[in-house]
């Protein structure tokens, strides 16, 4: 168990007549970034709930850190940090204060807490605005300090419902670096919800899909996309048109044929025959420069799977 | 006193007293209490706010004025402003969350009643001066403060429940001010249809002490079973849910 940071055994959830989440079984290894993807209603948010205590679960059980969420939740509270859903920020008190609230309530001693607010706030570059209330900031810097908040009193593990949404790219950049180097720098397992499959791609060592409260697929992104990822070509050239595109679909071994950023991208059933596709090609006059092979996005196969699941 | 009682103690007053919604509003709130109560009607009843019952009026509308704002800005508000969750998956214990906000209320709503009983004592000294410093009936002074206190606990336990049920401050307050309101004006009207003399001597023929204990009494009553209400509803996973 001590490798585990989080140990979920036929977890189930139900509101009323919805359940929300149906016999979730979920091992999360300690010391990594974990992603846990699906779709909104998915059961994400009532997983994070029910792993800080927060809800009793209609049957099955979790364990986190090593402890009980029904009996030992205040233990797993005093451990864990959280950013959830609403990023949880008074708004009518400055930055400062936010952190020093939080710092009294996990017992930092004063010094240390003074401390350690300065250096969270130093490194999310808001220290020279500490004294503003928080509530004038832009929206990436209240996630950034609510992110601060989380980690405020180092926990082993924190777990982050969706801390890039509704955050432009470059604020989703910054947090999202702050993420990676927090995972490294400070050795915590970090526990996060997202709809962003790239972000999930560049930061998580593992990923767990969800759809309506159900895992349907658990692995390091790699190997879920060579599960469930289907051949991909992606064709560089001049010359493409529409009639083109439409005698490639007709092709049995051919799945999809879309154009991205001038590129032709073919989606394949197996393993392509490619000197055959680019003789196809030329044949209807495209001059070929480049041939890509691979495997499908993250994306791509998140969305296979829930096309599976339908 | 516990260190996350002091904690949350110390997070609200930091809402109360510096960085509130509105700065103007928070000086308007505080200051109709101290105009009306520790200036006018001193001024207007004179010595027989030391010796008759009118005083009452502060252990009564002080909580009542102050105390309703600031509690349903503490619980509601927290829900409004989706801050509760956050709190809830701290570390920090239902009961000290609840306590800490509680008596911050309470020291608030209680401490202005005990300055205003002060500034009108002054008023009235000012105003009767005869070379000897006048102070309230003892049995009236206790009959304030145990109303004031019992009052004020009143008003929190009450906006508590009533809070947690209310998904804006606004809702909150407007319910609670119609549960304690409606009461306290049907009484007064009731009051003003008898002509003053005539209350007077109805009142007079009463034993007042015996009147005021019971009424503490029944106040009492109330704050302890509106507590017992209060800490049976504010656990997590009923918040969570609401």
């Amino acid at each position: 168990m001590d490798k585990l940071a989080i140990r979920t055994q036929s977890l189930t959830r139900d509101f009323d007549s919805l359940r929300a989440l149906d016999g979730l079984s979920l091992d999360v290894p300690a010391g990594i970034i974990f992603g846990f993807l699906g779709p909104n209603g998915a059961g994400k948010t009532t997983t994070i709930r029910l792993l800080l205590g927060l809800l009793e679960p209609t049957s099955g059980r979790a364990e986190v850190l090593g402890y009980d969420t029904l009996t030992q939740s205040d233990q797993i509270r005093s451990q864990v940090g959280a950013l959830l859903e609403n990023n949880g920020i008074y708004e009518q008190m400055s930055a400062e204060d936010n952190l020093e609230f939080y710092g009294r309530a996990n017992l930092i001693p004063g010094a240390n807490r003074s401390q350690r607010i300065r250096q969270l706030l130093d490194e999310m570059g808001l220290w020279e605005r500490r004294k503003d209330l928080a509530g004038s900031w832009s929206r990436g810097m209240k996630q950034r300090l609510a992110l601060a908040r989380s980690i405020l009193h180092h926990p082993r593990l924190v777990l982050l419902d969706e801390p890039t949404a509704g955050l432009d790219v470059q604020a989703a950049l910054i947090v999202r670096e702050s993420l990676s180097s927090l995972a490294e720098r400070e050795g915590m397992t970090i526990f996060l919800t997202t709809h962003n499959m790239a972000e999930a791609e560049k930061i998580c060592a593992q990923i767990a899909v969800i759809r309506q409260g159900r895992l349907i697929a658990y692995g390091a992104p790699d190997e879920l996309r060579a599960k469930t990822g289907k051949p991909q070509v992606v064709i560089s050239g001049q010359g493409f048109s529409e009639p083109i595109l439409n005698m490639m679909r007709k092709r049995p071994e051919v799945e999809s044929v879309e154009m991205h950023n001038s590129q032709l991208v073919i989606q394949m059933h197996n393993t392509p025959n490619i000197p055959i596709l680019i003789d196809l090609l030329a044949a209807e006059g495209v001059q070929v420069t480049e041939v890509h092979q691979g495997k499908a996005s993250l994306e791509e196969t998140y969305l296979q799977l829930m096309e599976e699941e339908r | 006193m516990n260190t996350d009682i002091m904690t949350i103690i110390w997070k609200e007053s930091k809402g109360l007293f510096k960085q509130g919604k509105s700065r103007s509003k928070s000086i308007l709130v505080l200051a109709t209490p101290i105009f009306m109560f520790g200036i006018i009607l001193p001024i207007q009843f004179r010595e027989e706010w030391l010796s008759m019952a009118w005083s009452l009026a502060i252990a009564l509308f002080t909580p009542l004025i102050l105390i309703a704002p600031t509690i349903c800005e503490s619980f509601a508000g927290e829900r409004e402003r989706h801050t509760l969750e956050t709190l809830l998956a701290s570390r920090l214990p239902d009961r000290s969350i609840l306590f800490g906000k509680m008596i911050i209320s309470i020291l608030y709503g209680f401490g202005m009643t005990i300055f205003l009983l002060l500034m009108s004592l002054v008023v009235v000294n000012l105003l009767m001066w005869n070379g000897k410093f006048q102070f309230y009936q003892l049995s009236i002074l206790l009959a304030d403060l145990g109303l004031g206190a019992l009052f004020s606990g009143l008003m929190v336990t009450l906006g508590i429940l009533v809070s947690l049920r209310s998904a804006t401050v606004q809702s909150a307050q407007q319910m609670l001010m119609m549960i304690i309101v409606i009461p306290i004006f049907g009484l007064q009207a009731i009051i003003f249809l008898i002509p003053m003399e005539k209350t007077r001597e109805f009142l007079g023929r009463f034993n007042l002490n015996q009147f005021l204990l019971i009424f503490l009494g029944i106040l009492l009553l109330a704050d302890l079973g509106l507590l017992l209400a209060a800490m049976s509803r504010f656990k997590r996973s009923r918040l969570i849910l609401n």
